[in-house]
């Protein structure tokens, strides 16, 4: 008599046993954990910690009905904010250290995002076993972006540990929800509704994991056996949702010309909760209609001839052998090894601009790592095209046309030029001089610089450059 | 969509391939003249067999269709649209080009340990890898075989050093490495493969409160899965003359 009793009880106690391991990582949620973090104890210590681990929870389950899930800056500004919110003494930047540690604690970041494992007793058993679970799964999404989904182990945290199957619990809450309304208890028929809506996010959230799984797992799902049904128990539970809803919507509906006040509101939000959830399961029902023709697709493909592969280890029959070898050899064939690794990448122009700067920047930026291996050539200077004595004397006869001009452009001194006949040579210095004065950092003249019109002569074309002599001085130093 | 139906098939193969050499565009994000090429090659054999024929012809290798895109690779370190280390360091040293091919396979390993975790997506989700849990495997695996190495004098006499014993006397970190992509530790190394790694579409980076962590895409899986496991042990065989198990 006393087995039967035992093995009555052995079940539901398993359950609540690994129901209370998935908490284990917000119960190890101390103000210890945020030493090392620069955030004043006291100020943390008035922290709720595992009240923000439980609304980041709900956060992400809020969002996985938007998007699919959150991103980590969603999650940490969330998180700052309600931290601000419990301690106003916390500045921006701590808040967001305190809602980042939260983050990582709830996907196992230490641990490279992977399952929480944690011991407990299995009396059916007679050992001591290991629950491996997980709370946040990280997941790249089609668009690239890198989302936070609930996984369902985190879903008992959120339904009151119950572990219920959220399908017979949306049945339960709709039965309760019209029950309510029928005896005119608005309100707690509104508090039902939030909950209706938390577990309508969830059956979605179940749905969408039983697709993905099966998709996952097409080669090995059997079509008729496990697909079908469970798609056929999807279509039928969602056709009743929607029937029940839009009932419960009407029945609202109806009452709220007959009440006032407090009971209007509380039945004005029922009505746009469930509005809600009828949108969300409509929505579902739809995906699980076409999901029969994609998994149609999806196992044609899956099964289409495919040349055989027997991939190897990667650790112990590739990497480890390739580390017993020599560096010379693994070194000969690095290439090979990294373009095994690599996207293909169109060729890169070269680009002029970013050489001049990489040769011109001061040697200071330059990555000191190039001193241990990298090899250096020495910069050999390009050739002054005019000597010295040359530029002094085209400098010289500039700043005296201009002087005497006060204002001249490119047309006026080819043609000062000509007439003193100066060496083409000279004029192309004097041309170059111009330009330089362009720029008031390198301007040799002291001159004003602008550009009035183009000019097209045969030894210069462009923009035609104004100098003009500066309004209160002059002088007569050269480049 | 229509312009894409106007092209000829030729025309439209060489467009796939046009887009296929930029990695990050996904047929996803506006682009609906990629998703409708994509949708035509799974519907249409003579387009896949085409784009079959014309890649090679470009150094190239069609690796397989995902929703985001057509999934190419050079088809060796030969191919114009191959990144070579030397892209990556000018003037790379052998032991440091030997290492960082080393870490390129380090990093494979540590997101696939096994061919089950090539095979198949992770039921929980993807998981991360740190810089450090990568070297952190390859400190594990050297140390793994120091403790099993013995004194070879036909390798020592032939002056040739074995790769973990390079890797063991590389730092871990140095001060001023840590925070940039440079050579002079084991670290900055892996951050440096990781970031080339992230060029490239083949994993994305998310902030931790240890720091950057990075989680393989599914390009990165399909290359290892489809080219990277094979080719690598085949190129370990040739090259290195080694066996399973060895």
């Amino acid at each position: 008599m006393a087995d039967v009793t035992r093995n009555l009880h052995r079940q539901p106690v398993t359950r609540q046993q690994k129901n209370l391991l998935v908490a284990e990582p917000i119960a190890r949620l101390s103000p210890e954990r945020f030493r090392g973090l620069a955030i004043d104890p006291v100020l943390v210590d008035t922290l709720d910690l595992k009240y923000l681990a439980l609304v980041a929870i709900d956060f992400i389950m809020e969002r996985s009905a938007v998007d699919g899930g959150a991103t980590d800056e969603e999650i940490v500004a969330f998180l700052a904010s309600e931290a601000h919110l419990m301690q106003p003494g916390l500045n921006q930047e701590e808040c967001r250290r305190i809602g980042r540690v939260i983050v990582d604690q709830l996907a196992n970041a230490r641990d490279g995002h992977r399952a929480f494992s944690e011991r407990y007793f299995s009396r059916e058993d007679g050992r001591t076993l290991v629950h491996t679970f997980q709370l946040l799964t990280l997941a790249v999404d089609v668009d690239g972006t890198v989302r936070f989904r609930l996984h369902r182990d985190a879903q008992v945290l959120t339904l009151g540990m119950l572990d219920v199957p959220p399908d017979f619990a949306e049945e339960a809450e709709a039965i309760m929800i019209r029950r309510a309304i029928e005896r005119g208890r608005f309100r707690d028929a509104r508090t039902l509704a939030e909950r209706a809506r938390l577990r309508s996010i969830h059956y979605r959230r179940a749905i969408d994991d039983a697709l993905f799984d099966a998709r996952r797992a097409i080669e090995r799902m059997t079509w008729s056996e496990q697909t079908i049904p469970m798609l056929d128990a999807a279509r039928a539970h969602l056709q009743e949702r929607l029937r029940h809803e839009a009932e419960m919507i009407g029945a609202a509906g109806d009452v709220i010309g007959t009440v006032s006040g407090e009971e209007r509101d509380h039945l004005i939000d029922l009505r746009e909760i469930l509005t809600e959830c009828r949108s969300r399961h409509h929505d579902l029902f739809m995906r699980v209609m076409t999901a029969s023709e994609e998994f149609r697709d999806a196992q044609v493909q899956a099964f289409r001839a495919r040349p055989r592969r027997d991939i190897p280890e990667l650790e112990d029959q590739v990497l480890v052998p390739l580390l017993s070898c020599s560096i010379g050899s693994v070194a000969a064939i690095a290439d090979d090894i990294v373009v095994l690794f690599g996207a293909p990448r169109p060729p890169r122009l070269f680009d002029l601009t970013r050489a001049f700067e990489l040769c011109t920047r001061p040697r200071e930026h330059c990555d000191p790592d190039e001193a241990e291996g990298g090899k250096f050539t020495d910069l050999v200077p390009v050739a002054p095209t005019f000597a010295e004595d040359e530029i002094a004397e085209a400098g010289d006869w500039l700043a005296r046309t201009v002087g005497a001009a006060g204002r001249i452009d490119m047309h006026g001194v080819l043609a000062a030029g000509e007439q003193d006949e100066l060496e083409p040579r000279m004029l192309r210095c004097v041309l170059f001089l111009m330009l330089r004065s362009w720029s008031p950092g390198e301007d040799p003249l002291d001159v004003v610089a602008s550009i009035d019109g183009t000019i097209n002569h045969r030894r210069v074309t462009g923009d035609n450059l104004v100098l003009e002599r500066q309004p209160e001085q002059w002088t007569t130093s050269t480049a | 969509m229509d312009d894409i139906d106007r092209l000829t098939r030729a025309q439209q193969a060489v467009l796939l391939l046009r887009k296929g050499l930029s990695p990050r565009t996904s047929a996803l994000r506006g682009d609906p003249g990629y998703a409708r090429l994509l949708a035509l090659w799974r519907a249409d054999p003579g387009l896949r067999s085409l784009v079959g024929e014309l890649a090679p012809m470009l150094d190239l290798r069609v690796l397989d269709v995902l929703p985001t895109g057509i999934v190419l690779a050079p088809s060796g370190p030969h191919s114009v649209f191959a990144e070579t280390l030397s892209d990556l360091r000018s003037g790379l040293q052998e032991m440091q080009a030997g290492v960082l091919a080393l870490i390129h396979v380090g990093i494979a390993a540590t997101f696939f340990p096994t061919t089950a975790d090539i095979e198949h997506t992770a039921a929980g989700g993807e998981f991360s890898v740190s810089p450090q849990r990568v070297v952190g495997v390859l400190r594990t695996l050297c140390a793994g075989l120091e403790a099993r190495s013995a004194e070879d004098p036909e390798f020592e006499d032939a002056g040739l050093i074995e790769a973990w014993r390079e890797i063991a006397r590389i730092p871990d970190a140095r001060p001023d490495a840590l925070q940039r992509a440079g050579l002079g530790s084991l670290m900055a190394m892996v951050k440096l493969v990781l970031n080339q790694l992230g060029e490239h579409g083949m994993v994305i980076s998310t902030p931790t409160e240890d720091g950057e962590v990075y989680i393989a895409t599914p390009r990165y899986r399909l290359q290892v899965r489809e080219l990277a496991a094979n080719e690598l042990y085949r190129r370990c065989i040739e090259a290195c003359g080694v066996r399973p198990g060895a």
